[in-house]
């Protein structure tokens, strides 16, 4: 097999032709009793064929959650899609307790609008209605905002399913070096976008708060180094070369600075970056290893990851006053911490009977409740919405991304086509 | 970064050791061969981590304890004569060999070592900093609740009506007083009160089945937002709890039912449950609604209460 020469390629928004990095979505366990939506294809009102079936993606994202069970097309006696064409009886009958159904239609400047209304069939009457209009580029992007507007009415819970997911996935060369890819995908792993593409290890990649920026290790120099990297622009820039370790990059709640793990004074600590002045400042100073920072959503600390009591646990570092405190007691072993948007629940990797799970600190009751039931599960990060938890997990010699719900109870996995998927981390809502 | 204990310095440690000690060896006989042996295989089977997490006298004092373990002259039966002046059977011949090594590389591990024996201290003293501060939690709510209960013996003794400490949903005051005020549909009432008997004799699961077998034959019945609220107060003590059950049953009372008069107790629940499932801002919204639009109700009070102790 011929690789490329250079051993970096810095591929900006080209759309990943191989499918290789493209994910799909095995459901491994739902809820017991899922709520059965029939979700009826929208009418495309404009010329031609329709540009993407929409209802598709908003039931396969409903689905996904666990907590919607979903009415087969072929069931359906007919395919209305105003709430006046609806006969409930005919819902009823195929025992869907809610039916969604919704039009497409050209906008001016290729853009298209969806109108879309919820209904209750056994109490017949409209739920929620809404509307949402973008670029015709961007309508699976659109199905998905449709998604989380039925999810929140009928859950009460925000939806995180127009976000979208960076990850490294690995192509292994047995005869060289192996092939890294930063990728790009919608939070239900369509078009996978390449970032970039190196023949060095690429690692711990992170969003900035507003989701247009990344952050991310690459060793392209043979050495690691932070970079950021502009979603719109393409712009890329280096943060750091320290020798040691350059590692763990993650934006502050603000977007103005971020904490680092370098090891350039000696062990391993985490130190702040203002994104400005590249002013840096040293937040921990000890002969231990401090590393795998994360913020708590307030901005006012952080969680790491440190030795310093003999075993790795998770501590918290308090901005104003410096002061260092240990969070988690439980088990040898918990690292690796990353924070809900509500600032209680802490996804992290936790050691019981010397499996590494995935397990959920509570700040508050501080009780931990481990949710998988794998081995070498590692990298946990969390959906914004705070009800899914995605991390790598390892099938066979390939790693692929697991997820599961933060109260343990529906799970499914997104392996790769091929090749392995590592350290996943899941967008902010983007705006 | 996975996170690694050090096993390379440990190994390196005990390289290091074992070479003081073969250089000792040069002049000793067979025997002390043997003994010395037996030293190596009970260091191999020593666990990697033991040497960081069991000495708590540094260096010298391993050395001493790991000689003195696996060759004890007072049990050992006596073999020859020039066996018991092996300098690597007598502990304070290895000793000078470790203790005096003030050699850079001697200092290094030496300072690595105390930092390891620091750093495992340290962890054990957070340990019991957080079993103490728990304790004490405990004790405070131990002393709490046997207030609680010498409170309740006191009311007993003079019987005056304290308030339950938790809202009774639906009493069966507000469930006739709807069902008087309208013709009365015999059929969807007995159904009612077939339910509602399922709750009183605390079958819960027979009484989620039975209302939600109501809900389905009369989903616009007078009594169905009393059934509702009825599921979510049942779905919240079934085994295994349903909260996200419970909460579409709230939520569907309160958005169906604006003005019924469980609402008060219906946002208060609302709060409870959203409390259960980590919503803590959904929570803190409903209870605050309780107070601010029901601030006579009730439930208003046990809202108050609610954030009190939790938020």
């Amino acid at each position: 097999m011929r690789f490329f020469n250079t051993t970096l390629l810095a591929l900006w928004l080209v759309a990943c032709g191989s499918a290789q990095a493209q994910l799909q979505i095995e459901i491994t366990q739902g809820i017991d009793n899922p709520t059965p939506i029939a979700v009826v294809p929208f009418a495309w009102t404009g010329t031609g064929a329709a540009p993407e079936d929409v209802a598709r993606i908003v039931d396969a994202d409903l689905v996904r959650s666990g907590q919607f069970a979903p009415v087969e097309r072929r069931d359906m006696l007919s395919f209305p899609s105003r709430g006046s064409d609806i006969y409930f009886r005919d819902w009823r009958a195929i025992n869907s307790d809610y039916v969604l159904v919704g039009r497409v239609e050209p906008a001016p400047s290729s853009r298209v609008r969806i109108n879309w209304q919820l209904f209750d069939s056994s109490r017949e009457q409209e739920i929620e209605a809404g509307t949402v209009e973008g670029s015709v580029l961007e309508i699976r992007m659109l199905a998905h905002r449709v998604a989380d507007a039925v999810y929140e009415t009928l859950t009460g819970i925000p939806g995180a399913f127009a976000t979208r997911l960076l990850y490294v996935s690995v192509t292994r060369n047995p005869t060289g070096k192996d092939f890294y890819r930063l990728t790009l995908a919608d939070a239900d792993g369509a078009r996978p976008i390449v970032l970039l593409e190196s023949r060095e290890p690429i690692m711990a990649p992170s969003w900035s708060p507003a989701g247009d920026e990344v952050a991310y290790v690459s060793f392209e120099t043979s050495r690691p180094a932070i970079y950021r990297q502009n979603l719109r622009t393409g712009a890329r820039e280096q943060l750091t070369n320290f020798t040691g370790l350059n590692n763990s990059p993650v934006w502050s709640p603000d977007g103005k600075q971020m904490a680092m793990v370098l090891s350039k004074d000696g062990s391993p600590d985490i130190y702040l970056m203002d994104l400005s002045t590249k002013r840096l400042r040293r937040l921990t100073r000890h002969y231990a290893i401090d590393t795998e920072p994360t913020w708590m959503p307030d901005g006012k600390s952080l969680l790491f990851t440190s030795d310093r009591g003999g075993r790795p646990q998770i501590y918290r570092y308090d901005l104003a006053s410096g002061a260092i405190s240990r969070v988690t007691f439980e088990g040898p072993f918990n690292a690796r911490a990353r924070v809900a948007q509500d600032g209680r629940n802490v996804a992290l990797v936790h050691q019981r009977d010397g499996r590494f799970h995935i397990a959920v600190f509570d700040l508050v009751t501080e009780r931990l409740t481990v949710l998988t039931s794998t081995d070498l599960d590692e990298s946990p990060t969390i959906a914004p919405n705070g009800s899914i938890v995605l991390y790598a997990t390892k099938r066979g010699d390939d790693s692929i991304l697991g997820a599961v719900s933060v109260d343990g109870g529906i799970s499914f996995s997104l392996p790769a086509r091929s090749g392995s998927v590592q350290e996943p981390a899941w967008s902010p809502y983007i705006q | 970064m996975r996170f690694l204990t050090k096993p390379t310095l440990v190994v390196g440690f005990f390289s290091y050791c074992w070479g003081v000690a073969a250089t000792a060896q040069d002049y000793i006989d067979v025997e002390a061969e043997r003994a010395a042996q037996r030293r190596a295989d009970a260091v191999q089977s020593m666990p990697v981590e033991s040497p960081a997490s069991s000495d708590s006298l540094g260096e010298t004092a391993s050395t001493d304890r790991t000689a003195g373990a696996v060759v004890q002259p007072g049990i050992r039966p006596y073999t020859g004569a020039t066996t018991l002046a092996v300098p690597v059977d007598d502990p304070t011949a290895v000793k000078p060999s470790m203790g005096d090594d003030n050699s850079l590389g001697g200092l290094v591990i030496r300072i690595q070592r105390l930092q390891e024996e620091i750093m495992r201290l340290n962890g054990r003293v957070e340990e019991q900093a957080d079993q103490i501060r728990k304790l004490q939690e405990q004790g405070l709510e131990r002393y709490i609740d046997i207030d609680r209960r010498l409170a309740q013996l006191d009311a007993i003794a003079s019987p005056e009506s304290s308030e339950d400490a938790d809202p009774e949903p639906v009493d069966e005051t507000s469930v006739t007083s709807t069902a008087s005020s309208a013709a009365p549909e015999i059929g969807e009432k007995a159904a009612y009160q077939n339910a509602y008997e399922l709750v009183k004799s605390r079958s819960f699961d027979q009484a989620v089945m039975a209302f939600n077998e109501f809900l389905s034959t009369y989903p616009l019945g007078r009594y169905a937002p009393n059934a509702h609220y009825w599921l979510g107060e049942l779905y919240l003590v079934v085994t295994p709890a349903e909260p996200e059950l419970a909460r579409q049953n709230f939520k569907l009372l309160l958005d169906q039912y604006p003005e019924h008069n469980k609402v008060p107790d219906t946002l208060y629940k609302l709060g409870r449950v959203h409390f259960l499932k980590g919503n803590r801002e959904q929570s803190r919204d409903y209870l605050n609604r309780v107070i601010a639009e029901h601030p006579s109700h009730p439930a208003a009070q046990y809202a108050q209460d609610f954030i009190d102790q939790n938020f």
